[in-house]
């Protein structure tokens, strides 16, 4: 790494690890549904999205060790929930498919928008990376949004379901778009397109306009977070989540995998 | 629209890339041909790459049934119909090491007479 990169080394941790984290723990909820999906098939669509959040997760874990975070394992395993950024929503237990399903569109629309914005980030091994990465998330989006509008149309239980999906996490979405600081950095590095005010106002538009398709009211502007998930924030479930995820690993910490 | 309950079960057939026929690799059950894509991408590619995708409703395709009255199957001795006898081989052979093209291959058996093994 060249210095200039290394000067602004704690503004790209800052970056990349809210997303990092965003994707291995929606990843994490997403395994659970392993044998539970709706049918055979989504079971193995729906684990290899899962296996494909992962993926992208090591990828942005390995470009934090290199700037000087631990090895993914340790990054992964080691933390203390206070130490996570993800958003809030994210750690939350899954509720029914369609509150799944209606989880899933919007972080995938959140996700679309999010690495639009990184795609002009001016470090390579972040612009390659995301690169692939969009190719497979422009599919997880399609996927979840096929399902949205079915469960929106499907039967009168299918829809019923997708509302109250819709209206249990809509109160608890908002830091989400937060980043756990001011958005100035962001400016500093060229990515305004990142800011909070400006991915929610574009997330709103999308998802309104789905909304409005499907003929499902407008809950109206997501809230402001009352606690943020991007400072370290975070509800019990994260640590319900992390105890789960490393069970096997405290069985002998010495080990090597 | 099949029960409510039933999804309908689609064929999947792939290309390999832009040359190759489709070829069925199996079926899967989808509420939607548009379900159906996606679920075939992840049944059957997950870890392979595929030129183009098909899904096909299983019943949209009208098959023979399973009997010798309905199924070709070889009784004569049908070898007279064999293309057996003519020796092309040398022609693709010279076809290849030049890059000639068709019309030159052509106009290379004429005028090597008749052709064959020179």
């Amino acid at each position: 790494m060249n210095t200039g990169q290394k000067s602004e080394g704690s503004d790209w941790v800052a970056l990349i690890k809210p997303v990092a984290d965003d994707e291995w723990i929606v990843a994490h909820r997403g395994s659970e549904w392993l044998g539970l999906a709706p049918d055979l098939e989504e079971d193995l669509a729906y684990s290899s999205i899962n296996q494909d959040e992962m993926g992208h997760a090591h990828f942005y874990y390995a470009l934090l060790a290199e700037l000087g975070d631990p090895e993914p394992e340790r990054t992964v395993y080691g933390r203390p929930p206070e130490q996570w950024r993800n958003a809030r929503i994210l750690e939350a237990p899954n509720g029914d498919w369609a509150q799944t399903v209606a989880l899933r569109y919007f972080y995938e629309v959140f996700d679309d928008l999010r690495l639009e914005g990184l795609s002009h980030s001016l470090w390579q091994p972040l612009q390659d990376g995301i690169r692939t990465i969009r190719r497979e998330e422009s599919y997880h989006l399609q996927h979840f949004s096929t399902w949205f509008d079915m469960l929106a149309v499907g039967t009168p239980e299918s829809r019923r379901r997708l509302v109250n999906g819709i209206d249990a996490l809509w109160m608890n979405l908002g830091d989400l778009f937060s980043w756990g600081q001011p958005d100035t950095w962001l400016a500093a590095m060229g990515l305004d397109n990142l800011s909070q005010p400006v991915i929610k106002a574009a997330w709103e538009r999308r998802v309104g306009d789905k909304l409005e398709a499907a003929g499902i009211p407008w809950p109206g502007p997501v809230p402001e977070p009352l606690a943020d998930g991007r400072r370290g924030q975070h509800t019990q479930d994260l640590q319900a989540l992390l105890n789960v995820m490393t069970e096997v690993q405290r069985t002998d910490l010495t080990a090597q995998w | 629209m099949p029960d409510a309950g039933e999804y309908r079960v689609y064929e999947v057939f792939f290309q390999k890339d832009a040359t190759d026929f489709h070829t069925n690799v199996g079926s899967l059950r989808a509420a939607n041909p548009e379900m159906a894509l996606q679920m075939a991408r992840e049944t059957f590619f997950r870890r392979d790459d595929a030129y183009d995708i098909w899904v096909v409703p299983q019943d949209s395709i009208f098959a023979s049934p399973h009997d010798a009255a309905h199924l070709p199957v070889r009784g004569m001795d049908k070898r007279y119909r064999l293309p057996s006898g003519y020796d092309n081989a040398p022609h693709w052979k010279r076809f290849k090491a030049q890059a000639m093209t068709i019309e030159e291959v052509a106009d290379d058996m004429k005028t090597r007479g008749k052709g064959g093994p020179s």
